[in-house]
């Protein structure tokens, strides 16, 4: 735990991924960390590169307190469950986008007689290949 | 599968949430069990069955043909 309580946060089911705010104490920590946001871009004294620098390392760790919080969230079997199944859902959506795009795109450059697929899109569906190979290496040895 | 949870948790005086409370589930979870909609684990019948004070799963838990 950096900040946060996961006690003060509930898992996002409806909008995306994250956490919707629980209790008052969550909605305090909210106005509290945007607050220092706006502080930091309003105070006169830093230079560009200063602001740069200092809210980035503002958003990291607020990125990772967000993590933190996601990942001890409590959730029960049920609720576990739930959120497989739903991650897997929009996992193969996701995939289903990514293998459409690279089909348009060497298509398109096919026509231009080109061969080129924006890496990203591989990437992704690469990354994705080693995480399901690893997740399924990891709970088969543990599971 | 058909459960008896909500029988023995009235005969209890227990609320949904307070056994939900006591087998560390939220409360949606024992009205899914109760409503026959959700198959628990074995851990959690078994947990359920003892906070419901029965010695058998099979009291708690029917499986339907």
């Amino acid at each position: 735990m950096i900040i946060a309580k996961p006690e003060w946060f509930s898992r996002r089911k409806y909008g995306g991924w994250g956490v919707n705010i629980k209790t008052w104490q969550g909605a305090v920590y909210l106005i509290c960390v945007l607050s220092i946001l706006v502080l930091i871009q309003t105070l006169p004294f830093w230079n560009t590169t200063q602001r740069l620098i200092i809210t980035g390392g503002w958003l990291t760790f607020l990125f990772l307190d967000l993590v933190d919080v996601m990942w001890k969230l409590k959730k029960d079997e049920r609720e576990r469950m739930h959120e497989a199944i739903a991650e897997r859902n929009a996992a193969w959506g996701m995939m289903l986008v990514l293998v459409i795009g690279v089909l348009i795109e060497l298509l398109y450059y096919g026509l231009h007689h080109k061969l080129y697929v924006d890496p990203f899109l591989i990437g992704a569906l690469i990354i994705g290949v080693i995480i399901k190979a690893v997740s399924n290496y990891w709970l088969g040895k543990h599971d | 599968m058909r459960t008896n949870i909500r029988k023995f948790r009235e005969e209890m005086g227990l609320t949904q949430q307070e056994l939900a409370n006591i087998v560390d589930v939220t409360r949606q979870t024992i009205i899914a069990l109760e409503r026959g909609k959700y198959n628990p684990s074995l851990i959690l019948a078994y947990k359920i069955t003892l906070a419901l004070k029965k010695k058998y799963i099979e009291e708690v838990f029917e499986i339907e043909n």
